[in-house]
């Protein structure tokens, strides 16, 4: 296990104990991220994709394995502020307005040593919402909301910026504009990311490498490098580089379908 | 906000010609609320009005039904007596739904907290819920004596376990992405409490609120029954006894009144507390 990789995991099991006996959500996961890389999992629900962010994130002690996070234990990495998360359906509190949403972690556990708190406007202003500071989620569309979210996780400036489905909950064409919104935010803070999607086109866009994995029990599948230049603009979508990356996506996960426990 | 008048349109007042725009702009705004108000005031009035006259042409005598005049004359005749034993009355309802909640609020919490603590109190709850508060009432008067004990604890009686049940379900009714974020940044679980659960289980508590408050008034008239010295429920029974029908109607005018007063507060106060809350965007 290399100390200097933002993400190292090294054989990750997990069972979660359930009135019908164990499941077996993750079985030997093994994957490294480098610092500063923009890493893409995807799968089909119930692969154990949350799992292992959680996992990573220092929220679930998992079965066994190893597990690093820029060569510290990935719960003490959580508290030192080094890892944020955005999640699914973003998770924030309808009786905050979007700033008090923002200004919440570091409002929360004010004991804790924070080295790098940004100011909770600025954040604001950087996803675009500085003239929705004062409303309350339910003014505000999915879209903005997970922008919200994706604000408040980078409060504490996280080395380590987790994202489980963070587009998961919007339709089509707001998924579609945000995810450049999310490329933009991204290539101005060039923060490690692992992020959770089901979309092929969203994984090929931003990341770096796309991670594929197949379910019951959790496997990563294999992995396809998208070397596609930065900064990417919204023509990337139709390059033929583009596709192929997009189709080697796709054969990963059609490989790993139904019968994907044969395959390795 | 804009929904709202839309889907109340100023009916009333459309057609109607208004030479000031300033005057039909206030009337516009006022219309909504009027539209409301109105209707049952014109339906209350056509109501006493019909009473009034079948009393009169009838000539049924005041002991058995009193006119709606007899009634207000002795409502506005007196009106210190009756605002003096509503208060009372008020003053044991709101105490005894004080009581019944802080202690349904703090089993729940508990609760909430523990599947095992739920499975041991929830039997016994629901014991307490299907006695009928009528049949511990004369306990209670004997076990609390003559004062407003007992009228505040069949109060609170009532206003428990709806309070309890609601207040389990609210605080457990939590996003899992908010519980998750909280977790994430260290919340205590103490933070988590006050800063998530609590919040998150107003709506509920507002639900059962509407549903126990006028319960609690009905305990504490019920208990007021047994111990005849003050309150609108000693005053129905001593009404009742010598067949004193206008103070007896009166008196049920007044717990009226107080039972709207309390659904408008409660109105009021949820508009204000649960902005956010899809029940209140899509009043
Ligand atoms: N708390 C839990 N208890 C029991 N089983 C769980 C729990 N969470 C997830 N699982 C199971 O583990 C597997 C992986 O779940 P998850 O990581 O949420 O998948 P994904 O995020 O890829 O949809 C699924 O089969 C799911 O049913
Ligand atoms: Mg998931």
């Amino acid at each position: 296990m290399s100390q200097d990789a933002a993400i190292s995991v090294r054989s990750l099991v997990h069972r979660y104990p359930s009135p019908q006996g164990e499941v077996l959500a993750l079985d030997g996961v093994s994957l490294s991220v480098r610092p500063g890389e923009f890493v893409s999992i995807i799968g089909r629900s119930g692969c154990g994709k949350t799992t292992l962010l959680k996992a990573i994130g220092g929220l679930l002690a998992p079965s066994s394995g190893d597990i690093l996070v820029h060569g510290e234990p990935p719960k003490s990495a959580r508290r030192r502020k080094q890892t944020g998360f955005v999640f699914q359906d973003g998770g924030l509190l309808p009786w905050r307005t979007v700033l008090e949403n923002v200004r919440l972690p570091l409002e929360v556990n004010t004991g804790a040593s924070i080295a790098a708190a940004q100011d909770p406007e600025a954040l604001v202003h950087t996803v675009g919402l500085s003239d929705f500071s004062r409303y309350y989620p339910h003014q505000l569309s999915g879209g903005m909301r997970q922008r919200v979210a994706l604000a408040r996780a980078l409060v504490f400036s996280p080395s380590l910026l987790l994202m489980d489905e963070p587009l998961g909950a919007l339709d089509e064409l707001t998924r579609r504009a945000m995810r450049f919104e999310l490329l933009r935010i991204w290539e101005a803070s060039r923060t490690t990311v692992l992020m959770v999607t089901h979309s092929v086109a969203e994984a090929v866009l931003l990341s770096d490498r796309v991670l594929v994995m197949t379910g019951a029990p959790g496997r990563i599948a294999g992995e396809v490098t998208i070397a596609l230049p930065r900064p990417r603009p919204s023509a990337i979508e139709r390059s033929p580089e583009f596709l192929d990356c997009a189709s080697r996506v796709e054969n990963l996960l059609s490989l790993g379908g139904p019968v994907g426990a044969a395959h390795r | 906000m804009a929904l709202r008048t839309a889907k109340n349109p100023p009916v009333v007042f459309r057609g109607a010609a208004l030479s000031s725009p300033a005057l039909a702009r206030r009337l516009r705004r006022a219309a909504p609320a009027l539209g409301y108000i109105l209707p049952p005031l014109v339906a209350l009035t056509l109501l006493a009005l019909g009473w009034e006259l079948w009393v009169r042409i009838a000539g049924t005598p005041t002991y058995i039904m009193p006119a709606p005049t007899e009634i207000w004359a002795r409502l506005t005749g007196d009106l210190g007596f009756f605002a003096w034993h509503g208060w009372v009355t008020l003053y044991e309802a709101l105490a005894g739904c004080a009581i019944g909640s802080a202690v349904a609020i703090a089993l729940a919490i508990t609760m909430a907290h523990s599947r095992a603590l739920e499975r041991s109190i929830y039997p016994l709850a629901v014991l307490v819920k299907v006695t009928p508060i009528v049949a511990v009432a004369p306990l209670f008067v004997i076990w609390f004596g003559f004062g407003s004990w007992p009228k505040m604890l069949i109060a609170a009686l009532i206003t428990f376990f709806p309070v309890m049940v609601n207040a389990v379900v609210g605080l457990r009714s939590v996003s899992p992405g908010a519980l998750d974020f909280l977790r994430s940044v260290d919340a205590s679980p103490r933070e988590i409490f006050w800063r998530l659960r609590w919040p998150a289980s107003f709506p509920y508590l507002f639900a059962a609120l509407r549903i126990v408050a006028p319960l609690a008034v009905i305990g504490a008239v019920v208990g007021e029954w047994f111990t005849g010295d003050r309150g609108l429920g000693s005053v129905i029974i001593v009404a009742h006894n010598n067949l004193d029908m206008p103070t007896l109607f009166a008196a049920i005018v007044t717990l009226a009144v107080i039972g709207i007063s309390l659904m408008t507060v409660i109105t009021i106060a949820e508009r204000r507390l649960l902005f956010w809350h899809e029940s209140s965007l899509s009043q």
